[in-house]
Formats: structure tokens, sequence, C-alpha cells
């Protein structure tokens, strides 16, 4: 990886190429370490007119990686967008010429995404009793894109067998944990039929929507998605590791399943199996499980040291907490 | 009790590198401590490594290997006829972890009493 200053020379280099020899960079910030990418927020100034922009690079890549790569993402939001699903407006793919990681540019979409803000904030009241309509309206129309539209994610794991996926990435890393091994043993005793197939954004939870004042003004981070059962995407938003304080408000901390259900069936064409549902929440904890054992594991080999990461080890068990009492009938 | 990944040591250091790669932000008067911290978490490290916890090493190996062998043999199906005593012995395991990482994230049927 280029050094900070050299990625910023490439980047300005990159917007000109696009943009004109005018294009200069200005006001950066390093917004988050995400999962597997570096997002880079920046001013794009051409003569007078000023635009706040979104660099995503790709920093990180592992064997076993759960995420897609930069180019299926920036792929993404542009159908998203097409189907009036709320996303950044998509603008260039970075290419080999341009000496960066691979990545893509998109719109920078000002807001809040901290999860208690959002939740407890009086400024985002109208907001949160809007999020069942919004939220479930937003879903729905995602739903409505065949599988047939993204066949270029059908490759991968998870659109294959997603519970086979996280085993193999599970294995990978070489841990034990019996708690996961229970709920992977009650989702194969208890295996659905297979249900309808779509594309799903594969991580819409409480932290990946952007909102203001009065509602949900994007869908955030692609980095997951897949193609699947819709029900999959309905049990990851109603996990509780989601509600962050908020627990008896099951979808995303902000609102009953019921509205949203209905908003959601509404918009989609598609009737919500609540049973279903349950089944992909459990399914969500072995999920998440197995992404924490991937944050420890990418600190602990080596690969990618922080804090954070070391701390998602020791984490691991609080998920496996409210999977088991979940699973036991104590948590709904 | 086994814990998961992170270990112990490897806890310890990622502390101190945090403060050893932050520590020159820092205002005038707290680098000193910061200095201090890095030290004291170096020797911490150090004496771990020697063994200062010699019994929790070995009860660790052990606990492992049971671990290990209990998440085997629940996969396997091994364990579906006595599947609530596995439960509630997984559960047990757990609840131990969560005790250590984070207390106050147990239901209160599982909290221990001041």
């Amino acid at each position: 990886m280029p050094a900070p200053a050299e990625t910023l020379r490439r980047l300005e280099a990159a917007l000109q190429r696009r943009f004109g020899s005018g294009a200069r960079l200005d006001d950066v910030a390093l917004a988050t370490l995400g999962g597997s990418n570096r997002t880079l927020l920046f001013d794009l100034v051409e003569g007078g007119a000023r635009r706040r922009l979104v660099f995503r690079q790709e920093t990180y890549r592992i064997e076993h990686s759960p995420f897609i790569a930069p180019g299926a993402q920036f792929r993404l939001l542009g159908l998203a967008r097409a189907h009036g699903v709320p996303v950044p407006a998509p603008l260039f793919e970075t290419v080999p010429d341009d000496g960066l990681e691979r990545g893509y540019v998109m719109e920078c979409v000002a807001g809040e995404t901290l999860p208690r803000r959002l939740l407890n904030d009086p400024a985002f009241a109208a907001a949160r009793g809007r999020f069942a309509d919004e939220a479930g309206a937003i879903v729905g129309r995602l739903h409505t894109i065949a599988a047939g539209d993204a066949a270029f994610l059908a490759g991968t794991p998870d659109s294959i067998d997603p519970l086979a996926a996280q085993l193999e990435r599970f294995d990978f890393y070489g841990e034990a944990h019996p708690a996961l091994e229970v709920a992977v043993r009650w989702l194969v005793r208890n295996r659905r039929p297979p249900s309808r197939c779509c594309l799903l954004h594969g991580d819409i939870r409480t932290g990946n929507l952007i909102m203001g004042p009065e509602g949900i003004r994007a869908l955030l981070d692609w980095e997951c998605a897949h193609l699947g059962d819709p029900m999959e995407e309905l049990g990851w938003l109603c996990l509780r590791s989601w509600r962050f304080g908020s627990v008896d408000a099951p979808v995303g901390g902000f609102c009953a399943r019921e509205p949203f259900y209905r908003a959601y069936s509404r918009a989609s064409g598609i009737d919500v199996d609540p049973d279903a549902v349950r089944w992909w929440e459990v399914f969500g904890f072995v999920r998440w499980i197995v992404l924490n054992v991937m944050q420890a594991h990418g600190h602990w080999s080596g690969a990618r040291r922080s804090p954070a990461y070391a701390a998602c080890g020791r984490n691991t068990c609080l998920v496996e907490y409210d999977l088991l009492m979940t699973l036991a009938g104590h948590y709904a | 009790m086994d814990q998961d990944q992170p270990s112990l040591i490897e806890i310890l250091r990622v502390v101190r590198e945090f403060i050893d790669d932050s520590k020159d932000a820092l205002p005038e008067k707290d680098r000193y401590h910061a200095l201090c911290c890095s030290y004291l978490l170096a020797l911490a490290e150090r004496e771990v490594a020697a063994g200062a916890l010699p019994g929790a090493r070995a009860s660790e190996a052990a606990t492992t290997d049971a671990r290990r062998e209990l998440a085997v043999r629940v996969r396997a199906g091994e364990c579906d006829a006595d599947w609530d005593r596995t439960f509630e012995r997984v559960l047990h395991d757990v609840i131990e972890k969560v005790r250590i990482s984070k207390p106050e994230h147990l239901d209160a049927m599982h909290r221990r009493g001041r």
C-alpha cells in the first residue's frame, strides 16, 4: 500500500484524468477502519465548485474473505440506485494505471450512523417514528431486484450455501467454539426448504444506515452482498446485536417486527415468514461470531493489528451468549 | 477458564503498542505517564511469558482440549441424544467467558449478587 501522502497524490491525479487538469483534492479525512476497506473523505474542487466525495479502497485481502471485490460493490451501487434504493451515487472505479489499491469513488452522503445517537437522541425522534415504514420500503424495493440482474454474485460462497460458507471460514481460523457448533447443529436439524432467491445487501443493520432527522438517507457498505433468501436479510436486521440497548425493539433497536414486516411486504410483494426469519436470526448469530473470530484472527496472526480487532476476539462470547439465550427462548 | 483469542499476553501487548503509537500526540504532561504505562505493560508481558501464571497455563491447555473435543462432537451430531445437558454445559462456559469480557452483558438471571 502506498504511503498516505503518495495515495493522496495518486488520487488527485486519478481525479484530474477524469474531471480535468484543474481538479484539486482538499479537506481529506480518514473515516473509519472498515472490515476490509479504507474510507477516505475529501472535497473535489473544480473551479469554484466543491463536492464531498468518498474513496473506498480495499486494503485487506485474506483467504476465505467474506467480502466481495470493490468492483462488484461499485456495480451494485448503480443497480440499487436504478431500483430506487437510496445509496451514494457511484462515480468511478480505480484502474491499474491509477496506481491505487482496488477501489472506487462515490458521492458522500452527509448524516449520522452512530447507533446510540440514532436510537436515543431527540433530534432523531421523527426519523425513529418513520423507521418501520421507511426501512420496510427500502429493503422491500431492494428485494424486487432479481438474482439474474446481479448474476456476477452467483459464484460468491454466500450465494451458493451460506451456512457452508460460514463454516469454511470458521474452520480456517482454527478456533473451537462449542456455542457456535450448538447453533450450527440446530440450524442443520431445523433446515428450511429453499425459498426464493434475490439480491441481498447482506449487512443491513443499525450502523450501515445513514440517517438525518427526517429519516433514512442511504444504505451503506455493500461488501457483504450476495444472492439468497430474502428472509436472511430480515433475520440479520433483527439480530439482537444491532439493538444497542433498545432490546425490546427487534428491528435494529428502532421498532417492532410487525409494522416493518407489513411495509416490507407492501414494497416487495413477498410474504414474511416469521419462523424463517427466526431461523435466519440464529444463522445471523453464527455469522456474527465468525466475523468476530475473523477480526481477532487478523489481529493475532499479525495480518492487521489493532486494539479494536483484538477486542473482537473477546467480544465473541457476548454474541454466543445472546445466541444461546435466544435458542433457549429467553430472548425474543 | 479458557478464553477466546487474543491471549492475555496479546492483550497486554496490543495496549502497549497503542500507547506507544499515540503517546507523541498526547499533551506534554501526559507523555511521561504514557511512557510509564508502556514500561509497566512491557514488564507484565515478560512476566507472563516467563510463566508467572503456571497453574493457569496447564489448566488452560486442558480446557482448550476439552472444548475442542466438545465442538467436534456437537458438529458430528454425537450430542443430539443428550442435547439439553450439552446446551447447559455450553451455556455455562459462555457465561464464564462473559464474566471476564463484560459481566454487565449478562441477563439478571446469570448475574452474581453484589
